[in-house]
């Protein structure tokens, strides 16, 4: 699903954010990368959804070569990523429910379409009755959980989440955390930048670790059976 | 046919959400349209005022005397040859005594006894259509041994020809600075509503949108917003019009101003072509800078 093969990223005055970094993922997996700050993490995650290119090496996204795609190509391999940030990125100006049914659409989907999958996703993050609520009126979880809508409702293969409880208490993160999950066992690949430790701790699956720009742990924990069955033994910590 | 929809929507629901912006870009718009609607309407009245002007020229061909009717007649066949002769009539010295005559109405008895030697002479009477074959009459006969002198209001066209060609120059090159004013103004409204968008334009990105789905709303907004201005020009040009042409045709009853129906459905148009042209321009120029689309 996806795959890195020996990938570099320096950005302007020489920063090197990765080096040499091979690694793949497989359909339905749930992968948290972790590392200290600077490592690298987020570049890596922006290069899935070619919001960076490799200075060197390939990422390949279900078969296909980012750095060849063309330009016109991006809109639509993004309506196959969702991703989700720490600071949720909802619009102001637009309920729930219109935050999750803008990324329909703009991809010129029909209404009745829209307010099915719409109803649909919101109901899978638990927000059907929230929808008509501003993002201002929602606490961080729900909003979180209205951007994780937002990122599935598209039914992407991947999902990408940059530190995506950093701004949530241990508790509503764990939750958040839960519903990423729901989602993997759906059979979508999962990516997670995190730090929070207790987490990961909890959820044990495979584990990518980071350290200034290079892998240097990938291991699957105990309880971790494959694809479908991952992080099973953590769930109901 | 939904993703146009979607546009409009969000063309509209972006005015909506900075209202105060989206006014400021109409009334800045509808200024510089103004000045273009006036200058267009004075153009129309300028041209009319030129064609009405010449319309009223004339060419006399004064005759020697004594030319043999055959002669005249030859004469008068060339001339009515030329283009935009529309009419060559000969009056003979008898009927311009008579002309004079009715002029002094009931004074006409002075001329009584003139008729014995009458001054007057015989000439054709030449209607042109424009003031360019005033010209070409007066070169064709200029030579000609019968006739005597030519007389037309030479210096009146000619200056009217080359103030109405400079002032259409001029015209032509004010509005072209207006409408770089205004294409100016419209990429600045655009160029801050893309701005005020740039979080929703990001998501926009993220979430699979092609550039033109980004593109379209502002290209629609740019056009609402400078058609929206090109409207409120046209309006405020016709109601100042309109009472301006009431005014003059009390007082200035022999200047040919045109009505407003003649001209409004040019003028706005043109105006309305110009905005849509021009805020479209504009949006597609901002977003050059600011989506590097
Ligand atoms: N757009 C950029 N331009 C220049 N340098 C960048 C850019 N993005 C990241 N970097 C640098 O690349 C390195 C890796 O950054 P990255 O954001 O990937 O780390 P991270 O692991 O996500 O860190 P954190 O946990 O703090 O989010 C850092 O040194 C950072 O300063
Ligand atoms: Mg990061």
């Amino acid at each position: 699903m996806i795959e890195f093969r020996n990938v570099s990223k320096v950005y302007d005055h020489n920063i090197r954010a990765l080096a040499g970094v091979d690694f793949r993922v497989g359909k339905g997996e749930f992968v948290f990368v972790v590392g200290p700050s600077g490592a690298g993490k987020s570049t890596m995650l922006r290069m899935v959804y070619r919001e960076e290119l490799p200075s060197e090496g390939q990422v390949f996204v279900e078969g296909r070569d980012l750095a060849r795609l063309r330009a016109a190509s991006v809109p639509y391999l993004r309506r196959g990523i969702g991703v989700v940030f720490q600071d949720f990125k909802l619009l102001p100006s637009r309920t729930t429910f219109e935050n999750v049914a803008f990324a329909l659409e703009v991809t010129g989907a029909r209404s009745y379409e829209i307010k099915r999958r719409t109803t649909q996703a919101l109901e899978l993050v638990g927000l059907r009755g929230r929808q008509r609520a501003y993002p201002h009126e929602l606490s961080g979880g729900e909003q979180q959980r209205t951007s994780l809508a937002r990122a599935v409702v598209n039914s992407p293969k991947i999902l990408v989440a940059d530190e995506p409880t950093g701004n949530l208490d241990p508790q509503t993160g764990r939750q958040l955390m839960q519903y990423l999950h729901n989602i993997s066992l759906m059979g979508t690949t999962v990516l997670v930048a995190t730090h929070a430790r207790s987490i990961v701790d909890e959820f044990q699956c495979r584990v990518v670790r980071l350290e200034r720009g290079r892998i240097v742990r990938d291991d699957q924990r105990a309880g971790y059976f494959g694809p479908l069955s991952a992080c099973a033994d953590g769930e109901e910590v | 046919m939904s993703l146009f929809g979607y546009c409009l929507r969000e063309a509209r629901k972006s005015i909506g959400r900075n209202p105060f912006l989206s006014i400021a870009t109409v009334f800045t718009a509808a200024i510089a349209l103004l000045v273009l609607a006036t200058f267009l309407l004075g153009a129309a009245n300028l041209q009319n005022l030129a064609e009405f002007v010449e319309r009223q020229v004339n060419v006399a061909i004064f005759l020697r005397d004594g030319v043999a009717p055959a002669d005249r007649d030859s004469l008068k066949a060339n001339v009515a040859g030329i283009a935009g002769v529309e009419e060559i009539t000969f009056v003979s010295r008898e009927t311009a005594l008579q002309r004079l005559r009715d002029k002094f109405g009931e004074n006409a008895a002075l001329l009584d006894g003139i008729d014995e030697f009458n001054p007057l002479r015989d000439s054709l009477e030449v209607r042109v259509g424009s003031a360019a074959a005033v010209d070409l009459v007066a070169e064709a006969v200029k030579a000609s041994p019968l006739v005597d002198e030519i007389s037309y209001g030479k210096e009146l066209v000619a200056r009217l020809v080359s103030v109405t060609r400079a002032l259409r120059l001029g015209i032509l090159g004010l509005a072209g600075l207006l409408g770089l004013a205004t294409l100016f103004l419209i990429q600045n409204s655009i160029r801050l509503s893309v701005f005020a968008r740039r979080e929703e334009i990001s998501i926009m990105r993220l979430v699979g949108a092609t550039d033109s789905v980004i593109r379209w709303p502002l290209v629609f907004e740019g056009i609402v917003l400078a058609a929206g201005g090109a409207l409120v020009a046209t309006l405020a040009v016709g109601v100042v019009y309109q009472w301006l042409w009431q005014a003059m045709g009390r007082n200035l009853a022999f200047l040919p101003v045109l009505p407003l129906a003649a001209v409004l459905g040019r003028v706005g148009g043109v105006v309305v072509l110009t905005g849509v042209v021009i805020g479209a321009a504009g949006a597609l120029l901002a977003m050059r800078r600011w989506l590097r689309v």
